[in-house]
């Protein structure tokens, strides 16, 4: 079910109040079921099986690791471990793309228009791509002696099966989540409260901000053909705000719904435009997910090939970032989108020295204006590559590329395809999360809005959900990510 | 003692700072300049210094100077 | 924990009342609009045709009586037959005429439209409408969180309706004119949407026509005009509806077909896009309606008349 939907709204509260009242020793068992319960409502049964099969191995190989002593037995069994996962996690998402001649748009939907994977006859692969990679984390971090096997199944499984974390990450770290799984839960009233608050407000930046984006997006994306110029501009700025929007709302649905049970989940995101190199933006941006290439794909790469010098880090980059883009699908846009991501970071590897160098000599190092340019160019950087991650096909994606620059186009049809109230209610909403961020930096309190007065606490509250109920947009329920 | 010298003389070398005073409890944050990037370029000249070869898991478990230190230890 | 409970509480009778207050209030504002506060005898129903091709107001005060323009983006026919029993089931007896906007798409089911149902939500307490939405929705709990949250019922459309009926503001904005350069070349490319026959908009149709008749109105099919461009693409099929609707009105005197095409259509200073007529078409359509329609409405108190008389 989406975090969207009447279901889990009904779902999430029910869980909790059976949770209150469970005995302690219990808990880990209802919040399993409820994971896997959740995890069924997709209606799509081989997914369970797929889950308990990669905890089960997951839960075998690290037992065994942790009790073997020998360093080829140890490393053996880290591969088989690895294996056995990566083997699931290709099988179910790129098999079929490569048996159906690669067609992407049977299986993997690059389009992330908002419609619901339930209704396609595809084959459903949600939740896979995260739980594997957070189930070869805790493989590897125990061959790595950074942490101790889980001994009970049970925590091991909810682990990997939360709930809230089940469907698109965050990625977890086991030494992260599995000792706050073992703490006994005492009620918290302010994880609780600001639990609900971070899930209202992720849901607004989903329902009110990200999927109106989408509707501009969309009717831009859907038929590329029919634009040239500044509607392609427009359409590519739009969505890398949207899925920023769609992708941190989820996230902070997440998180949210985790304080209700005391966890802690990993921030995903950082305020990931602000960044001012494209190597910032990914210490910004689904951080759990580029803290997990850069652990366990970048660095042993870069380290193994530290004897080439630059060029070493360069392609240890350049794979990083290729495998980022099969990871998110199989599919040629995704694969470029990674790959000028990999360019961007390894071509970066060779000019920063000299770029610092000019900076010192114009005298503009650690000033307001490089950083704002750093910004602005980086932010642009970044929308390019959105072009090939968001088009229908490779082929749509260069069409926008070659007729980006072509003056205005058919800028008054894209903007008021929808209606005039629309854009304006757009450009509105998008206002408020851009406001409430510049209030919390400016007010420097991290307590906000708690620290406010009653009645504006509450007048705060009443217009966020008032704004969710009239300013949603009612067009499917999926996420993007999703499709991952 | 001359072990850690020789290592901090390294650190000064790689992060091009003569200020440079290396204890068993910094980390990569606690030196300025110190990413991925120049962590690569202070093995190899760590490697080559001292002439010795760490494997694929000390360096990913090396956790701050003090792992350094016993691990260059372990094998001169 | 009972803190957070109570406060819960309270939180959900204050967002319930805001939440009713609001949308009683946006319901007024839309009744407004639509007409649906008053007891109309004279029902315009369409889409947005209609809804820039009709100026309401002055036809309430050239003909001198109650005039509802209750008219919604996108509206398909069986979406307007939806309508229609909103508005005579919930005011037997009032409507003596009935203007039904037509033109060449009248039966073609297209895609654009096929969630405008969702306009519909503002009124899911009336039962005609609930029945309609019950069998139109998409999924279970579309209709249970509407009935739960009311203000879930507003999309911006609905929300720019319920905000121009609040402030009475029903003109036609468009002051533009159509670009038939551009339309050319769209015609060329054969970018326009097919004319299509589809038997459930027939059948539909069917029906509204029976409800109107048996509701004791009188039935006006008004082609509101298209530019002469969009009209020519597809002669064959323009031609085979509008012997469909020539057929309604041949077999039944109380239903007439008002083609405005012949006069207007040629006159592109009028439409501000190649179907919607601008504020200056909506002025000179409104006039010749209100000529014709005063026609029929006399025809048809003379007939009763002359029933009565008898």
């Amino acid at each position: 079910m989406a975090f969207n939907s009447l279901t889990y709204f009904l779902f999430l509260p029910l869980i909790w109040i059976v949770y209150q009242w469970a005995p302690d020793r219990l808990r880990w068992l209802l919040l399993l079921a409820a994971s896997l319960g959740f995890y069924a409502m997709l209606k799509a049964p081989y997914l369970l099986v797929v889950l308990c099969l990669a905890a089960g191995v997951t839960f075998t190989v690290g037992l065994r690791l942790g009790s073997c002593s020998d360093e080829t037995g140890r490393k053996r069994l880290l591969w088989v471990g690895v294996g056995a996962n990566l083997l699931v996690l290709v099988s179910l998402k790129y098999l079929p793309a490569l048996f159906f001649s690669f067609n992407p748009s049977l299986f993997i939907f690059n389009g992330f228009a908002n419609f619901s994977p339930i209704t396609f006859h595809a084959l459903i692969t949600i939740g896979i791509s995260y739980y594997v990679f957070q189930a070869i984390s805790y493989l590897a971090d125990i061959y790595l002696e950074i942490i101790e096997p889980e001994p009970h199944f049970g925590h091991l499984f909810l682990s990997l099966a939360f709930f809230p974390k089940l469907l698109q990450g965050p990625i977890e770290r086991s030494g992260d989540l599995l000792p706050q799984l073992k703490k006994p839960y005492v009620f918290d009233y302010d994880m609780a409260r600001s639990g609900m608050l971070l899930f209202a407000w992720g849901l607004f930046k989903k329902v009110v901000v990200a999927d109106r984006l989408a509707l501009f997006v969309n009717t831009v994306y859907g038929d590329v053909h029919a634009y040239t110029g500044l509607p392609l501009i427009l359409a590519t700025y739009f969505y890398a705000l949207q899925i920023y929007f769609d992708f941190s709302g989820y996230t902070d649905m997440a998180l949210g719904s985790a304080r209700l049970f005391n966890i802690n989940l990993t921030r995903n995101f950082n305020a990931p435009y602000l960044a001012t190199s494209v190597a910032d933006f990914w210490r910004r941006w689904h951080i759990s997910f580029s803290r997990w290439i850069l652990d366990y794909i970048f660095k042993p790469l870069q380290m193994s090939w530290r004897g080439w010098g630059l060029a070493g880090t360069a392609v240890a980059l350049l794979v990083t970032f290729l495998v980022s883009g099969i990871w998110h699908g199989a599919s040629w846009g995704f694969v470029v989108w990674g790959g000028l991501h990999g360019i961007y970071l390894a071509s970066s590897v060779y000019y920063k020295s000299w770029q610092k160098k000019i900076h010192k000599v114009l005298g503009i190092e650690k000033t307001r204006l490089l950083k704002v340019w750093q910004t602005i160019l980086t932010f642009n950087l970044v929308s390019f590559a959105w072009i090939f991650f968001r088009a229908n096909s490779l082929a749509d994606a260069l069409y926008v590329v070659r007729h980006l620059v072509e003056g205005i186009g058919r800028v008054r049809a894209m903007l008021f395809a929808h209606g005039t109230t629309e854009l304006i209610v757009a450009l509105l909403m998008l206002a408020v999360p851009l406001l409430v961020k510049t209030l919390a930096v400016t007010s420097k309190r991290l307590d906000m809005p708690f620290c406010l007065p009653i009645p504006l606490r509450w007048a705060v509250y009443c217009l966020l959900v008032i704004s969710l109920s009239l300013f949603s947009v009612d067009s499917g329920r999926a996420f993007l990510y999703f499709q991952f | 003692m001359e072990l850690q010298a020789r290592l901090n003389e390294i650190f000064c070398e790689v992060f091009d700072d003569d200020d440079i005073n290396i204890a068993p409890e910094m980390t990569a944050n606690d030196v300025d300049g110190w990413d991925s990037l120049s962590h690569v370029n202070l093995i190899v000249a760590i490697e080559s210094k001292f002439n010795i070869r760490f494997n694929q898991k000390e360096l990913l478990t090396f956790k701050n100077v003090g792992d350094l230190l016993n691990c260059i230890a372990s094998k001169i | 924990m009972k803190k957070l409970l109570c406060k819960l509480l309270i939180f959900a009778i204050i967002v319930f009342v805001l939440d009713r207050g609001i949308s009683a209030l946006l319901q007024r504002g839309l009744d407004r609009y639509y007409g649906l506060d008053k007891q109309a005898s004279v029902l315009c129903i369409g889409h947005s045709h209609t809804m820039l091709g009709i100026d309401g107001t002055r036809l309430e005060q050239g003909l001198g009586v109650p005039v509802a323009k209750y008219a919604v983006n996108g509206a398909n026919t069986i979406d307007r037959l939806a309508m229609i029993r909103h508005y005579l089931g919930s005011r037997p007896g009032a409507v003596k005429l009935v203007i039904y906007d037509v033109d060449d798409h009248t039966f073609t089911s297209s895609g654009l439209s096929s969630n405008s149902y969702r306009l519909f939500f503002p009124y899911l307490d009336n039962p005609d409408i609930a029945r309609f939405l019950k069998e139109s929705a998409g999924s279970w709990d579309e209709l249970l969180s509407r009935r739960i949250v009311t203000l879930l019922r507003y999309n911006s459309v609905t929300l720019n309706l319920a905000l121009r009926g609040t402030l009475r503001r029903y003109d036609n904005f468009k002051t533009g004119q159509v670009d038939i350069p551009a339309l050319q070349n769209e015609i060329k490319a054969n970018q326009r949407p097919p004319i299509t026959i589809d038997q459930k908009m027939i059948d539909s149709f069917r029906e509204t026509v029976s409800f109107v008749r048996e509701n004791n109105g009188q039935l006006v099919l008004l082609y509101i005009p298209t530019v002469d461009l969009v009209n020519n693409v597809d002669k064959v099929r323009h031609e085979q509806v509008m012997d469909i609707f020539k057929n309604y009105a041949a077999q039944d005197k109380g239903i007439t077909v008002l083609d405005y095409n012949p006069s207007f259509s040629h006159r592109y200073e009028l439409f501000s896009d190649p179907i919607h007529l601008n504020r200056n078409g909506q002025h000179a359509v409104t006039d010749k309606a209100l000529i014709d329609l005063k026609k029929i409405l006399l025809t048809e108190k003379s007939e009763r008349c002359k029933v009565k008389g008898k």
